[in-house]
């Protein structure tokens, strides 16, 4: 799952990304409200987290004109000021949450999985035959036996889970799980599917991950 | 009805005044018409006296008060009812009496005919125990060739001045508590009238708290004293609105400041401590709250001199500072700073200059506006503080070559957390309180601080503060 951070202040920036990269987000940066909107109409973000006081353009002129232009990645809003007409604004003008900072990390981290959820399953594990996903716990099992992933694993199983049965081209999976400066046109991706086929596959006589010759890949049974 | 209120006090005091001008008006009344009428009494009587005094000269040795009294009604064209005559000879002895007093005769007091003796008319009141009402009486010495010869005693009744007097004393007893009650009433009502606008200003008062502090007062009359009180009030509400409203914001403001550290710091070592770091990762997450810790007291430090500024000099320790060698002290502090940047600083102080202040305070106001000018001056760029004074102040202006000011945000530069560049300024170290320090030093100091900028060409801060005398 891929985020787009825009947010000023440099050292928040930092934290978020550090600690969403740590649960396996890719996430990308932005320190101002102009530069942040361009990214965000150019990329297929799944989740955006906007500060509302920014440089260049406010938090909420950004979020007015994604929305206008049919742009429904889900936006979290961050914001130093509390208060409910704020909330209301932000909501109102197309946002899907808000946070008020000071905020506790691990509620930013709920939240963004919350908002990820929504649209599709509304459960928070996610299942696909016998392997099953708890993003909470970070634990991936396959008919009851503990699968350990690597980070990068774990979000390119996170993204297959959430799209089964669509054929997932090597574009769509480098836009969804790498941050914007990785360079698709390396067989990275490949390396990484076969990484994770060897942990869920291999050990099993049903095999999930297909290759589509040409294309890219599926999760089906 | 509240005795305490207004209305009653002014309704108590308008009948109390009323009352007091009704007493003496009828007392003023009723002795001048008393006076009046004994007076008229008096001349009528003297008159009569007079007559029967020339009457009595023409029928000596055959005094006959019939005729007498024909002579009166002649003479003086009334008849004159209750009336008694006596006349006596110069001793005193009772001579001839009118009919009326045959049985009765008038007494004769001893200072009445010692004064007749004298030659001289008196008047007296005769009470007599018999009769209803007093007998008035004038005794007229008749005087021939230079001696008394007899005395004639007049007496009327004053029977017709006491009834008139008694009914006029009858209708001020009656007419005076009437017309006070009227009055009262009056006043009442008058009272509550004039009144009532305040009744409504208490009313709409007492409607309005820290939360609506946009509502007025209607006003009715802007030119009478209720309405000026009013008026003085809704500019009172004003006044109370408008600092509301900058302590809202201020403290919206100074919560939003803090809010940014304390993000960063709790959310950096919340994300430490979701897993094991390596002592570098922990340093770097202790240095970096450590940095925001010190952002924080930074400005805690300044919103407090803020506030204790607010107060006015109190926090002034004043003494005699020598302006010149005060900058020189401050040019040398930065030197090395300057230098680091690249930045050519130059202090020009021929003259010496004293003015009266505190030391600690405008050391600060000098390093701040000479800081900043570092600050915002690119490398290669020019910093210069001069110094000059004329009869009455001390001017300092600080000119840097820097990134500069537009002129829409010169004036707010002044005010509390306001940031051209909120990144940026941030980024410095700045707290958003430096200039908003440095205009309140100057305000008490009673000088004046003054920007001129141009964007990418520069900025000049001018400071000009009183000499001292």
């Amino acid at each position: 799952m891929r985020i787009l951070v825009v947010e000023d202040e440099k050292k928040v920036a930092s934290f978020l990304k550090m600690g969403l990269e740590e649960e396996s987000y890719a996430v990308d940066v932005s320190y101002d409200g102009e530069e942040g909107r361009i990214l965000a109409e150019t990329n297929p973000y799944d989740l955006i987290i906007l500060d509302i006081m920014l440089p260049k353009k406010s938090g909420l002129s950004v979020l007015r004109e994604l929305r206008e232009k049919r742009i429904n990645t889900p936006i979290l809003l961050l914001t130093a000021r509390g208060t409910v007409e704020d909330k209301v604004t932000g909501l109102n003008a197309g946002a899907d949450d808000y946070l008020a900072k000071p905020f506790m990390f691990s509620e930013l981290l709920a939240r963004v999985r919350s908002l990820l959820r929504r649209g599709g399953e509304k459960s928070p594990v996610l299942k696909f035959a016998d392997l099953t996903m708890d993003p909470v716990a970070r634990k991936v099992t396959r008919s009851g036996v503990d699968i350990m992933l690597t980070s990068k694993e774990y979000s390119l199983l996170d993204y297959f889970l959430r799209r089964p049965n669509q054929v997932l081209t090597r574009t769509m999976i480098s836009e969804h799980v790498w941050e914007s400066d990785f360079d698709a046109v390396t067989n990275v991706i490949d390396v990484y599917v076969k990484h994770l086929r060897n942990k869920i596959d291999k050990e099993f006589e049903k095999k999930l991950i297909h290759t589509v010759w040409g294309v890219g890949y599926i999760l089906k049974e | 009805m509240v005795r305490s209120s207004i209305r009653f006090k002014l309704t108590i005091w308008y009948a109390t005044a009323m009352g007091l001008v009704l007493l003496v008006f009828s007392a003023i009344l009723y002795v001048t018409m008393t006076r009046a009428l004994y007076a008229e009494m008096d001349a009528k009587i003297k008159t009569m006296a007079e007559v029967t005094a020339s009457s009595s000269n023409k029928l000596v040795g055959h005094f006959d008060l019939i005729q007498l009294e024909s002579i009166l009604e002649e003479k003086l064209g009334f008849r004159t009812p209750g009336k008694f005559i006596q006349i006596l000879d110069n001793t005193g002895s009772v001579g001839q009496t009118s009919a009326n007093l045959q049985s009765h005769p008038l007494p004769i007091t001893f200072s009445a005919l010692k004064k007749a003796s004298n030659k001289e008319i008196s008047f007296e009141t005769l009470y007599d125990k018999g009769s209803r009402y007093p007998v008035r009486m004038v005794t007229y010495p008749v005087v021939e060739n230079n001696e008394v010869v007899s005395i004639i005693q007049i007496g009327t009744s004053l029977q017709a001045i006491q009834e008139t007097l008694d009914k006029l004393l009858l209708i001020l007893l009656l007419g005076v508590p009437a017309s006070l009650t009227m009055a009262s009433f009056g006043g009442w009502f008058m009272a509550k009238k004039s009144l009532n606008p305040v009744k409504d200003i208490t009313t709409a008062a007492r409607m309005i708290t820290a939360r609506n502090l946009d509502q007025r007062i209607a006003v009715a009359n802007p030119d009478d004293e209720v309405g000026m009180l009013a008026e003085t009030f809704n500019e009172m509400i004003a006044r109370l609105n408008n600092s509301f409203r900058r302590i809202n914001q201020f403290s919206s403001d100074v919560s939003h400041e803090l809010k940014t550290p304390l993000t960063i710091i709790r959310g950096e070592m919340e994300v430490a401590l979701r897993s094991h770091r390596t002592a570098e990762e922990y340093q770097e997450v202790i240095a970096s709250g450590l940095e925001e810790v010190e952002r924080m007291s930074i400005m805690v430090e300044e919103l407090l001199l803020l506030s204790k500024a607010d107060d006015g000099a109190s926090m002034l320790n004043l003494s005699i500072i020598p302006l010149h060698s005060l900058l020189d002290t401050i040019y040398n502090n930065v030197l090395a700073l300057a230098r680091g940047k690249r930045i050519d600083i130059t202090l020009q102080n021929n003259e010496e200059v004293y003015v009266n202040g505190d030391e600690m305070r405008l050391r600060q106001l000098f390093l701040n506006l000479v800081d900043n000018a570092i600050k915002y001056t690119p490398p290669m760029g020019k910093v210069a503080i001069v110094v000059t004074q004329n009869k009455e102040y001390a001017h300092v202006s600080v000119t840097d070559t820097g990134i500069g000011i537009a002129k829409e945000d010169q004036e707010k530069i002044f005010e509390r957390f306001y940031r051209v560049d909120k990144s940026r300024s941030r980024e410095i170290g700045g707290t958003g309180l430096g200039l908003a320090i440095c205009k309140k030093i100057i305000a008490v100091h009673h000088g004046h601080i003054t920007v001129e900028s141009e964007i990418g060409k520069g900025s000049t801060f001018s400071v000009d503060l009183p000499l001292k005398h």
